[in-house]
């Protein structure tokens, strides 16, 4: 049986290694390109949203490559997500592709969770489960930490593309540790790299804030990588939406990181009072927050059609308005197109430029 | 002494429970007051008051806000998340009384009270009227005891009945209240119906009918009214008098985007005349009357 999992950001890096080693025959798709994206489109509903999309063009690949079985996390709602497996697998049959589809149905409990690593794997008892599963979430974190750090570096280096090499490097290590001891140690070992980039100690960068719906925030194809053009526009991105974050406020490993959520409900109080599904609330509630900070600006990422962000996005709006804090949103989908996104960014960097020459020359 | 006016905006879940938040408003002692028919001006205001691509239910709702809100005193924008242990409301309908907040300046204090089965279990209807309650400075008991009273308020008193007649060709109606019964933004489709010479059939699917329908498709439905739409879909399509359907749903509705899917694969495995009418701001009305003119033609030269 041949395994695989739609993409979602890094986050097949942080298991595939860990379950082949525990007897998974484990096959991430292909890397998305255009062509995944116009085979998702073109068997998806119309209106269907950009991730459904992205996913069902991840399967298509996987299958013709010879992966016979999907594993795809399910839910009740209020989103689509919980109800993507269902349809997807609905699309493939009748594209005639024969496999085994699994869901997850409640991917928030964590004892079906670690149910389902044993059914399919070599693992034979629950506390191994656990152990490597809470690997795999200690990978992932490790992934996370190494992305913030490219974001701080990035804008402040001085040989151009030092940051990038940095974090395929460090990319590269955390892949490699299949233990727990091991991923200590590379996460030092990780700084380390980042620490030795040579930076411009005096230049201070924008920072914007980066929120919305977590699947196309985190995964660079389907936002057209715009973490790495504000980068190399000399922006320091400070992302308010991360896998790692998302995975913990359900299986709480990070013992001392809090629920982002709670913290982003506390935040949001008289703007969005009950979340709406998805990152409704994080989007919210880190906008005000990164308001407070002082974070230059945000931008707002969000699939074209998305419930949850369609709230979100007309409640930032006001907050923009109520604040005269500038608030970029972005919609994505199949249509857009490279140069509009660049022409977008540059234009809000630009503001975001002059509004602080403005506030150093008024003080 | 002047009566206190609660304004209930003629949209979205006021096609479901009109009835029973009126007289449940007026037996608290307030003026209800509800915004007329949408019209292509109201719809023109919310149009203005939205932010991006909020579906076209949604922005009627604001323009419904915009019509009423320098008339009344209060607002009633309930937050309905959960009417069903199962199942949720559409995110945006989540959002409303926030997402209303965001697009208005100016506005009377919303009566924003939370229904969620859910979380609040058999003390919803205690949770919700508490809420009334402290928003209206009233007893908490005498709100909770007049929701109840009037909380089993038929569905759609308003609309006259629809059934089946054996004589001309049955088409059933499936899609949101919000659009059908919304005589503007559902292009008054069971008008046009019968000046067509077909009878339009409408049905509100019991529990035993959703309950059937969702043993047929793989995963049960986890929106209230997505499930209502597949349910009624199914009955109609198992339903010999019935000789084509009509699904009418907003162009981008995220829910709809779904079911309409599991509708045309799952359960129309006897073939009958099925069509999708997507709406939005732009939906002309000669473009949709053209389309079900050839529908019920269609399904004229099938059953003859
Ligand atoms: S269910 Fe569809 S039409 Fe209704 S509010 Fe949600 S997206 Fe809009």
């Amino acid at each position: 049986m041949k395994l695989t999992v739609p993409h979602m950001g890094m986050l097949h890096i942080a298991y595939t290694r860990i379950l082949r080693e525990n007897g998974v025959d484990m096959m991430p798709p292909p890397k998305a390109t255009v062509k995944t994206l116009n085979l998702g489109v073109r068997h998806s509903p119309e209106f269907a949203c950009l991730p459904f999309k992205i996913n069902l063009g991840n399967m298509i690949e996987s299958l013709e490559a010879g992966a016979d079985a999907i594993l795809m996390p399910g839910g009740y709602g209020p989103c689509r997500f919980g109800y993507y497996g269902i349809i997807q697998e609905q699309i493939l049959r009748e594209l005639g592709y024969k496999f085994r589809m699994s869901t997850t149905d409640n991917p928030d409990k964590l004892s079906d969770l670690i149910d389902t690593i044993k059914d399919i794997s070599s693992i034979k008892n629950r506390p191994d489960g656990y152990r490597v599963f809470y690997l795999i979430l200690m990978r992932m974190a490790a992934l996370d930490r190494a992305l913030a750090f490219y974001h701080y570096y990035k804008p402040r280096e001085i040989n151009r593309g030092e940051t990038d090499r940095a974090l395929e490097e460090s990319v590269r290590l955390i892949d490699s540790a299949n233990t727990y001891v091991k991923l200590f140690m590379e996460n030092f070992r990780v700084k380390r790299i980042f620490r030795d980039i040579r930076i411009d100690k005096r230049f201070k960068p924008l920072r914007i804030g980066v929120l919305g719906e977590i699947f196309v925030t985190i995964e660079p194809f389907a936002n057209l990588d715009v973490e790495k053009k504000l980068g190399e526009m000399r922006v320091e991105i400070v992302r308010g939406v991360w896998l790692s974050d998302w995975l913990n406020d359900r299986f709480r490993f990070k013992p001392f990181r809090r629920n982002q959520a709670k913290l982003s409900a506390l935040w949001a109080k008289g703007y969005l009072d009950y979340p709406s599904g998805g990152e409704s609330m994080e989007t919210v509630g880190k906008t005000l927050m990164f308001h407070r900070k002082g974070i230059d600006g945000i931008l707002h990422i969000m699939p074209f059609t998305c419930m949850p962000e369609l709230v979100a996005s007309t409640i930032i709006h006001r907050i923009s308005k109520d604040k005269n804090y500038p608030v970029l949103s972005m919609t994505f989908d199949e249509h857009v197109s490279e140069a509009n996104i660049v022409t977008r960014l540059e234009a809000f960097v630009d503001l975001l430029e002059r509004r602080r020459v403005e506030r150093l020359s008024r003080n | 002494m002047k009566n206190i006016r609660v304004g209930i905006p003629r949209a979205l879940l006021y096609y479901r429970y009109a009835d029973a938040w009126k007289t449940f408003i007026e037996e608290l002692g307030y003026e209800v007051i509800t915004s007329p028919e949408t019209t292509a001006g109201i719809l023109k205001d919310g149009i203005k008051k939205s932010v991006g691509d909020l579906c076209l239910p949604v922005k009627t709702f604001l323009g419904h806000v915009e019509s009423l809100k320098d008339s009344v005193d209060f607002l009633f924008i309930p937050r309905y998340i959960s009417v069903e242990h199962d199942a949720y409301m559409c995110p945006k309908i989540l959002g409303l009384p926030d997402v209303v907040r965001a697009c208005f300046t100016n506005l009377p204090r919303i009566i924003d009270p939370m229904f969620n089965i859910k979380k609040d279990k058999d003390n919803t209807i205690t949770e919700f009227s508490r809420q009334v309650a402290r928003i209206l400075s009233l007893e908490p008991e005498a709100v909770e005891k007049s929701f109840i009273k009037n909380s089993g308020a038929g569905y759609m008193n308003e609309q006259e009945e629809y059934s089946l007649t054996d004589k001309k060709i049955n088409v059933g109606l499936i899609g949101r209240p919000y659009l059908l019964f919304d005589r503007y933004l559902g292009k008054n489709l069971f008008r046009t119906l019968s000046e067509l010479g077909a009878n339009p059939v409408y049905i509100q699917p019991s529990e035993n009918e959703i309950t059937e329908a969702m043993t047929v498709i793989p995963k049960w439905v986890y929106w209230s009214m997505g499930k209502e739409v597949t349910a009624s879909a199914h009955a109609f399509f198992k339903d010999d008098k019935i000789d084509g359907i009509i699904n009418i749903c907003s162009a981008t509705c995220g829910p709809d985007s779904f079911t309409g899917d599991l509708i045309r694969k799952r359960l129309n495995t006897r073939n009958k005349p099925y069509m999708t009418l997507s709406v939005d701001e732009h939906a002309s009305d000669t473009g949709i009357q053209t389309r079900v003119e050839a529908f019920v033609d269609m399904i004229g030269k099938v059953i003859v």
